[in-house]
């Protein structure tokens, strides 16, 4: 074996590879037709149903409990407006540090508590979005009562040391500052201004951020917390392997004496920017450039949400989608091309990232400018009849498998119910999406991405990057390399 | 180029489920709960703010029950976590594995081919990754990017490929209704690849492969890293040695070379195929058996990759690799056995009492302390060996040595002292956890069964036992034998703007005790 490696070795110092033997004849040993033909029938279908257990206690708090498969695993999931990531008069930071303290330690009768939650194994993600706080939890059914428990605690009594508030900032700036020096940082650092109008906190880029998080206290922390702590605007979605019957009165129990009143959250709805550079150039000596467009897109309670979702399919979330394959696979200057559709109940965007060949840049962003065109139907851009049925197939299975585990459902409906929405009312959603034409895409495409706005981020060699400047993409913002 | 028609496609696509099937029923209407149920449990104190300035209040440590008394209790389910998956084997030697899920909408079809990285020859690095890349590229019957859109026609939500060291798998996730044609589609390019592929197919892909390596940085000094990782902790003859893919290896490839790889390894007395989910068993069963119970082999099986089983280094082995990056990093590693060989679950639960916790030792003294900014400590498991890794990133102003020397010590407290009962039983726990949560996932519960041996089913009943057995004993056993003090690797990655791309061993000692 070892003579074996050291002639391998040998043979590849030498530029040769050890060759390998021929193919048998025929080349495919099974006779063609031997698998039988495609199937025709689908088989057995299993009916999606929602089962659904809603109360609202004295407090105001909203209960949405579903019974689901029998697998001895539930989801928690808390939301709240009250705190939303854009609120009016809070720097973002405030509110994503505060999230991310929630659980860092808490007062008891009998002193402070740190990390409650994962000493009891748990370990809720936290996230602070656009309309409010999202708290989830999957875990075994039997931790239920002792989780919930640790929930309530935490919202009504978590403290906001300073002391920790340096030890877990104090990572998150020290990446955030290597990042800013890398090509992702300096497209962050401008690529929000360029879309967000100045007034709208959207359009901080990495500096701000960076800015905000080093001026927080642990006061500012605190204030925010008492915010949080409104169960008038607040709700808990539990879904999986329980009985609402046993689940209920443990809510009630534990969150009926939960109080506390905020003033009702004002969340900044997106500002765009009408005017200014929409081209930035960031200069990098990359093996691969890479290209990431983005534009406005519509809140999920948007009409056009469905349109979206199909529309997001189209450009890029499906393999099969046109640009994907062009670029991949009949063009070859790419791994692929994604997009990405991201909607809160106040703004949306979609964005589409690749990595291509530097000397093909140009030709890439090109195609996407094409791309944006034909779905918007400029210039008697089509969609075909069979790649939108193949679009909407996706998005309405993709949508429909988030169902399809505790935790995708209770994240769903706890969204939905953040945005004022009936939780468990998915069915008009999925029929809007089967029902979308060539026609209404376009309409919504139209009403929402403008490809004389997008923001057009490239990081290339400075020879790439000179062929897109001279694209009709008007006025750049050229980002020199850091050295 | 030749490209199908989307149009005939998606004519002859699966029927489309409707959206009809979806119905919501609500209990009551959204009524207020009824006063019984809103009584707060007695004893409890009143609800109030947390009061201002708790700075510095006394920490209560390990006493979760006084934060939160609760004599509530939810029974956990009684008896095993799921049935144990059928496993049968057809007359061609496919092994089976079914794991039938009532009430699930979709189902995750996954082929295991026992080929991966570590069966290409020397200087054939690539050669799998671009072979399972062919597997998407069409057959006689199924034009080129054809198997993706009929999958994504039958609604896949996933549908990939991926090779690893010890396998090329393929999997889909897609309406349980939806399942022959997943059957079909595997069953077809298994019997039927070679027969439509041709010098075109194995160009464009070997051009994707290539864009796929360079834009994961593969090629780069990440590959450099990973390659050193390996290379520094395997002896000279293991079969992992050197499958890093190499760009140099995956231009060599034509189509005479994939055709007798694909002969050699992707037939079904070498494959395992797996369903989990909503499904119907018997149904499923017979579309197998008609699907892939024509398919023949050519030519012999291959003889399974063996290798000895690892051993501690025998001394401590030091590269430094000059990295084109803005922040140094550390890696330490040593051998490790077998996925699923004893002491395997035991090094993933040291994983977890090293740095599971803020106040688990080494990220204690790594994050807590500010001295690094990440910290990623794991046993990565194959069928051949394992490779236990801690892994970690300075913060600003501070250097490797200083976060070696910290390790070192931290590491050297917990050889001395152990872990106790209690802390073992804890992290323990954290994988049993892990195991019964994995219940909702169907591709992973798929990918898991996928990794079964002739002896071994890694159900979720019997990982739940084989974590649930770990205890302080087998922990310290673990690490005296698996993690020695100065047998084990330390890989350096040094960083500059200004180094080149492609990464650059700096120097490769080792420091005998």
């Amino acid at each position: 074996m070892r003579a074996l490696a050291l002639l391998a070795v040998a043979l590849l110092g030498c530029g040769l590879r050890p060759s390998l033997p021929a193919p048998r004849r025929p080349l495919a040993a099974t006779p063609a037709g031997a698998v039988g033909d495609p199937p025709t029938e689908p088989m057995a279908s299993t009916p999606f149903r929602l089962r659904l257990v809603r109360r609202e206690l004295s407090n105001g708090l909203r209960v949405v409990l579903s019974r689901g498969e029998p697998n001895g695993v539930a989801t928690v999931v808390f939301v709240s407006r009250a705190t939303p990531r854009w609120g009016a008069d809070v720097d973002p930071e405030v509110t994503s540090q505060m999230a991310r303290g929630l659980f860092r330690a808490v007062q008891t009768d009998g002193g402070v508590v740190d990390d409650p939650m994962e000493r009891e194994l748990a370990d809720p993600t936290v996230e602070a979005l656009p309309e409010g706080i999202r708290i989830t939890e999957r875990l075994p059914v039997e931790e239920l009562p002792r989780y919930l428990a640790l929930l309530e605690r935490s919202l009504r009594a978590a403290i906001f040391r300073p002391a920790d508030l340096t030890r877990d900032r104090a990572p998150r700036l020290d990446r955030l500052r290597v990042r800013r020096r890398g090509p992702d940082g300096r497209i962050e650092a401008h690529l929000a201004g360029l879309l967000h109008a100045p007034s709208d906190p959207r359009a901080r880029g990495l500096d701000e951020r960076i800015a905000g998080l080093e001026g927080l206290d642990a006061d500012a922390l605190r204030r925010r917390h008492r915010a949080l702590s409104d169960p008038g605007q607040a709700a808990i979605v539990i879904a999986g392997d329980i009985d609402p019957a046993a689940v209920l009165p443990l809510v009630g129990r534990r969150f009926s004496a939960w109080s506390g009143e905020a003033e009702p959250a004002h969340p900044v709805e997106a500002g765009y920017r009408g005017e200014g550079p929409r081209l930035l150039l960031v200069e990098e000596p990359l093996v691969r450039s890479f290209v990431r467009v983005v534009d406005r897109a519509p809140p999920f309670v948007d009409r056009d949400y469905a349109a979206f979702l199909v529309l997001e399919q189209l450009l890029g979330r499906m393999f099969g989608a046109r640009l994907n394959l062009t670029l991949r696979e009949r063009r070859s200057v790419s791994y692929g091309l994604h997009a990405a559709y991201r909607a809160s109940a106040i703004d949306g965007e979609i964005e589409l990232v690749t990595a291509v060949r530097p000397d093909r840049t140009r030709e890439v962003v090109e195609q996407i400018l094409a791309e944006l065109r034909r779905v918007r139907g400029d210039g008697g851009g089509e969609l075909e009849p069979l790649e939108l049925s193949l679009a909407r197939t996706r998005a309405r299975e993709t949508l429909l498998a988030t169902l399809d585990t505790s935790e995708g459902l209770a994240r769903a409906m706890a969204r939905r119910v953040l945005a004022g929405q009936e939780p468990g009312a998915m069915g008009p959603l999925l029929r809007a999406i089967d029902g979308l034409d060539a026609a209404a895409i376009q309409a919504a495409a139209r009403r929402w991405i403008r490809p004389d706005r997008a923001v057009f981020a490239v990081v290339a060699r400075p020879d790439a990057l000179g062929r897109v400047d001279e694209l009709p993409l008007g006025p750049a913002l050229r980002v020199a390399r850091d050295r | 180029m030749r490209w199908t028609p989307v149009a005939l496609l998606l004519l002859a696509s699966p029927a489309v489920v409707s959206a009809q099937g979806v119905t919501e029923e609500v209990e009551g209407g959204g009524a207020a709960l009824s006063p019984e149920d809103l009584a707060p449990p007695p004893g409890e104190p009143e609800p109030g703010h947390a009061p201002e300035g708790s700075e510095g209040a006394p920490s209560v440590s390990a006493q979760i029950t006084e934060v939160e008394a609760t004599s509530e209790t939810i029974p956990a389910p009684a008896g095993p976590l799921a049935p144990e998956p059928l496993r049968y084997t057809l007359d061609n030697g496919l092994d089976v594995i079914l794991q039938p899920v009532p009430g699930r909408r979709f189902a995750a079809v996954l082929v295991s081919y026992h080929v991966g990285s570590a069966d290409a020859p020397s200087g054939w690095s690539g050669l799998a990754h671009l072979t399972e890349h062919l597997m998407f590229s069409g057959t006689d019957r199924l034009g080129e990017v054809e198997t993706y859109l009929q999958l994504e026609a039958a609604g896949a939500v996933q549908r990939n490929g991926e090779t690893t060291p010890d396998r090329s798998i393929f999997y889909s996730v897609l309406p349980g209704a939806q399942l022959r044609w997943a059957l079909w589609i595997e069953a077809h390019r298994m019997a039927r690849l070679l027969a439509g592929l041709d010098a075109g197919r194995v160009a464009r892909q070997r051009a994707v492969v290539l864009h796929e390596g360079w834009e994961r940085g593969v090629y780069g000094w990440r590959g450099l890293l990973t390659r050193s990782l390996y290379d520094g902790v395997l002896p000279a003859e293991h079969p992992y040695r050197g499958i890093v893919e190499r760009a140099d290896d995956v231009r060599a490839v034509r189509l005479r070379h994939v055709q007798y790889f694909f002969q050699r390894y992707y037939a079904p007395d070498n494959a395992t195929l797996v369903i989990v989910g909503g499904f119907d068993p018997g149904a499923a069963r017979e579309a197998i058996e008609a699907r892939f119970g024509p398919i023949v082999r050519s030519g012999r099986a291959p003889e399974p990759l063996e290798a000895a089983p690892l051993v501690a280094l025998e001394a401590e082995r030091r590269i430094d690799v000059a990295i084109q990056d803005r922040r140094d990093r550390l890696r330490i590693a040593w051998p490790t056995p077998a996925l699923y060989a004893e002491g395997d679950a035991e090094l993933d639960v040291i994983s977890t009492l090293l740095a599971g916790e803020r106040q688990s030792p080494l990220r204690a003294a790594l994050i807590e302390s500010g001295l690094a900014v990440e910290l990623e400590v794991i046993q990565r498991s194959h069928a051949l060996g394992s490779v236990f890794t801690i892994e970690a990133v300075p913060a600003e102003g501070r250097a490797v040595e200083e976060l070696r020397e910290a390790i070192d010590a931290a590491l050297g407290r917990v050889r001395s002292g152990g872990f106790d009962e209690e802390a073992t039983a804890r992290a323990a726990a954290r994988w049993v956890r892990r195991v019964r949560l994995r219940t909702e996932d169907l591709e992973a519960r798929a990918r898991a069964l996928a990794t079964a041996t002739e002896r071994y089913v890694p159900s979720l009943e019997r990982e739940r036992r084989r974590y649930e057995a770990v205890d302080a004993d087998a922990v310290r056993r673990a690490m005296a034998r698996w993690l020695p003090a100065r047998r084990r690797l330390v890989l350096r990655g040094l960083a500059s703007p200004s180094h080149p791309a492609s990464g650059e061993v700096l120097s490769d000692r080792v420091i005998t005790p």
